[in-house]
């Protein structure tokens, strides 16, 4: 074989071989376990302070995106995501409404901004790692527009939000 | 080198490095590669570690014979198949997946230039 060949496959496993060295020596992330039982403190933490004695609250935001606590009005709407997908898919919002994306799934998720995979189009809209079933993510859109948005761990899932 | 040799590597290290990256940045930043997997492999219950080391083998494949310049015509099909899946498998990511097709299209310049089997003209005349 030629031996320019052979040299450049040596360098190549060279780099592959220091690239991996240097990904299997970064911090090691926080697992699943911690990241879930991490958001389900701060979820409780929310729901305590937020919902008055009424254990259907979480089923009032779903049904009707907008609940009144202690006078308060807390509009939000809520997309569940299931082992389906998304639902539902596109939504129409007005400005300063929270969108929460609930994982009913068997699966993490990890609700985020397009385009994949830097999430370019709104930086912000993206939680940084996995959301585990059972928890949540919410994000208000700041601004007027229609945001593409998927779920980072299984691109072809996703759908619109339009802020009015 | 004449312009054919000269093309002809271009092209093989256009392939190449469009494999060798992902293999790479699977590593790097698993998440951003798994979320172009099909539901069927995700579903299948092997783990994501496995799958991720199993796209990297098979990158690191592509690469390799890329850079050896025989039979390019095995692993120019490949590629086409390869890429054109990702593509047709995740096409609300268009716009980012659109250069898969420019390298798809690279990727059948080579299967036909190398057309059965042939071992490019640099190493015929080394051989």
């Amino acid at each position: 074989m030629n031996k320019k060949v052979i040299w450049g496959i040596i360098i190549i496993l060279v780099i592959v071989g220091a690239v991996l060295a240097l990904a299997g020596s970064r911090a090691t992330a926080p697992t699943t376990d911690e990241i879930e039982d991490e958001v389900n403190n701060q979820y409780a933490t929310s729901t305590a302070s937020t919902t008055p004695n009424n254990t259907d609250a979480t089923e009032d935001i779903r049904m009707n995106g907008e609940i009144d606590i202690g006078g308060d009005i807390i509009e939000e709407i809520v997309i569940i995501y299931t082992d389906s997908g998304f639902s539902p898919k596109d939504v129409a919002i007005n400005l300063g409404q929270t969108v929460i994306f609930r994982n009913e799934s068997s699966r993490d998720f990890w609700p985020a901004s397009n385009d994949h995979p830097i999430h370019n189009i709104d930086p912000e809209f993206d939680p940084k790692k996995r959301t585990p079933t059972g928890s949540d993510f919410s994000y208000k859109f700041p601004k007027v527009g229609t945001w593409g948005y998927h779920n980072h761990l299984r691109a072809g899932e996703g759908g619109t939000i339009t802020v009015k | 080198m004449n312009k054919e040799k000269i093309i002809n590597f271009l092209f093989r290290a256009s392939i190449a490095f469009a494999f060798l990256w992902p293999a790479l940045s699977a590593h790097i930043r698993p998440e951003n590669w798994l979320g172009y997997f099909p539901a069927f492999i995700l579903d299948s219950g092997i783990p994501e570690s496995f799958i991720l080391w199993g796209f990297t083998l098979f990158h690191l494949i592509i690469v390799i014979w890329m850079i050896t310049g025989r039979f390019i015509f095995i692993p120019s099909i490949v590629a086409v198949v390869f890429l054109t899946a990702v593509v047709v498998m995740n096409l609300s990511q268009m716009d980012v997946l659109f250069r898969d097709i420019s390298l798809a299209l690279v990727a059948i310049a080579l299967a036909i230039q190398s057309y059965p089997f042939r071992a490019p003209n640099i190493l015929k005349e080394k051989e």
